[in-house]
């Protein structure tokens, strides 16, 4: 009897997803040096050049070469959706990625257009290489789940956030920073289309894996994702065509939706099965109330046409939401993958379990709780640096804590997925020389 | 005609999986095993597929999901996991 759980075909080695994980933390640290050594002003202004290349190297640098990565593994060993020439298309993304995001930093820091037009190409190449094979894979599943829908209106949106950026440097002689009218409808895609809808698919099916919670209620994982969708189109609607109402009409439906998405994860925590709290549990619980709070105070700065709540709703967003999920996340599906890759290594060569680890020894609970506890108060001095313009040189002192705190939460987090893959690493080689 | 009980609904990812993959494999010809899951177990769909095995998911009283699977080539017992299916909601 064949007893593997994947079938090789349509598995993606381990290496696939890996390769991004560990980019990923190596942006963070960089943007955490920038943070302390960018001198005054770093997060001050939205448009300084400083902020606009942490803000890239931690969308582009950190989150979204998690979820790209995340996406070439889950949707096979999930979804049981096959992407073609996985390993091939995974080299080339990454390669592509990661290089145009260092070119588009180069060119923002240097005041080079080249530059940023070579790192846009590149991301350009990447993210329609990337959409197109997820877009192909989903097209010939069979499945009917939630997730599908919200990860094909997540690759869609990461195609808009592209359309808009090459929009705004194509109408600004590819200089940045540039104030723009567009910029909002940029950062709209990104953030609430590419990260959201991505964070929501990711979320139906890993919450109640591994956090031992309900299903997402059926109507949830069909509509919600389709709802936020339509509603950035409104949204965008709102913007170009210049209609109030149509913009009031999104946001009622944006910060519904978000917050219904909170709520209802939220609930799903309390109705967990077992009453075991660990890492990635608490970290999803701050990701959802930093979701609800950012939308509070968004709507407050909206209101209001105050600019700073507005950026202050985006810094928790970001890093309080979508970084805090992607984190809880790793720390479960990186020792899942090892387990499961490691299992049909065994298998495959004949012995049942093996000298498997179980998932707790591939991440020992102990270093993600330490990891945790750096980052979240790398979050706390972030949320509080806005206050520090209040004392002589605040901001400053606080945003270069907040860098420390990043360098050292992000090493950390690089630290514990080098022991994870080195760990799959010895028992693949001790199968293989047995 | 036996029936095999196995409750997977407490389980993390993977102790679900293994459970239930161990079940099936000491699962006898006359006999099919009911599946008790918070969720339903995409991944393993693929297993009982390579496997020969035939399954049935539905949705149960208490909302909790529920998979019947016998072996395939048993005409028996799939007989019998549709009679008992055929009344219960469809899981999605």
């Amino acid at each position: 009897m064949n007893i593997a759980f994947l079938s090789l075909a349509q598995t993606p080695p381990l290496s696939v997803p890996m390769r991004f994980f560990l980019t990923a933390p190596l942006f963070g640290i960089a943007a955490g040096l920038l943070l302390l050594f960018g001198g005054d002003g770093v997060l001050d202004n939205r448009w300084s050049i400083n902020t606009l290349l942490v803000v890239h190297m931690v969308t582009l640098g950190v989150l979204s070469m998690v979820m790209i990565g995340a996406l070439q593994q889950l949707l096979p060993v999930l979804m049981g959706v096959v992407i073609p020439r996985s390993n091939m298309v995974s080299r080339a993304i990454h390669l592509l990625w990661s290089v145009g995001t260092l070119l588009l930093l180069a060119g923002i820091s240097q005041h080079l257009p080249i530059l940023n037009r070579f790192g846009v190409g590149l991301l350009a190449l990447a993210t329609l290489l990337f959409v197109g094979v997820i877009l192909y894979a989903l097209a010939r599943s069979d499945s009917k789940h939630g997730t599908l829908i919200a990860v094909a209106t997540a690759v869609i949106s990461l195609l808009f956030t592209l359309l808009f950026m090459l929009w705004i440097l194509n109408s600004s002689g590819w200089l940045a920073p540039v104030v723009h009218p567009l910029t909002n409808l940029h950062m709209s895609w990104g953030l609430l289309g590419w990260f959201m809808l991505l964070l929501i698919g990711a979320a139906y099916q890993v919450v109640p894996m591994f956090q031992i919670t309900p299903e997402f209620p059926i109507a949830v994982r069909r509509f919600l994702a389709p709802l936020i969708f339509v509603g950035l189109l409104l949204w965008s609607g709102s913007d170009l065509l210049q209609l109030v109402w149509m913009g009031w009409v999104a946001i009622a439906i944006l910060v519904s939706a978000l917050a219904l998405f909170a709520v209802v994860l939220l609930r799903l925590q309390l109705q967990r099965k077992r009453r075991l709290s660990d890492v990635t549990f608490t970290y999803w619980r701050v990701a959802m109330v930093a979701l609800l709070t950012s939308t509070v105070v968004w709507l407050v700065g909206y209101i209001l046409g105050d600019s700073r709540w507005m950026e202050s709703a985006v810094v928790i967003f970001l890093m309080g939401g979508i970084l805090s999920a992607v984190s809880g996340m790793l720390f479960k599906i990186v020792p899942f993958l090892v387990w499961l890759h490691l299992n049909n290594l065994y298998q495959s060569a004949g012995e049942w379990q093996g000298n498997v680890p179980n998932v707790r020894q591939v991440i020992p609970e102990r270093y993600s709780r330490w990891q945790f506890r750096v980052q979240m108060v790398s979050l706390g001095i972030l949320v509080v640096i806005p206050l520090g313009q209040f004392v002589d040189q605040g901001s400053r002192y606080l945003t270069q804590a907040a860098g420390i705190a990043w360098i050292a939460s992000f090493t950390m987090l690089l630290v514990i997925l080098l022991l994870a893959r080195s760990k799959y690493q010895s028992v693949a080689r001790a199968l293989n020389r047995g | 005609m036996n029936r095999i009980e196995l409750d997977i609904s407490e389980g993390e990812a993977p102790e679900p999986l293994i459970r239930a993959t161990e079940a099936l494999q000491q699962l006898p010809e006359d006999s099919y095993l009911h599946i008790t899951h918070r969720m339903e177990p995409c991944r393993l769909y693929d297993y009982l597929e390579r496997n020969g095995f035939y399954v049935e998911t539905r949705r149960g009283e208490s909302g909790l999901c529920e998979l019947f699977i016998g072996h395939d080539r048993i005409d028996k017992v799939k007989t019998e996991i549709v009679r008992l299916v055929k009344d219960m909601a469809r899981w999605d």
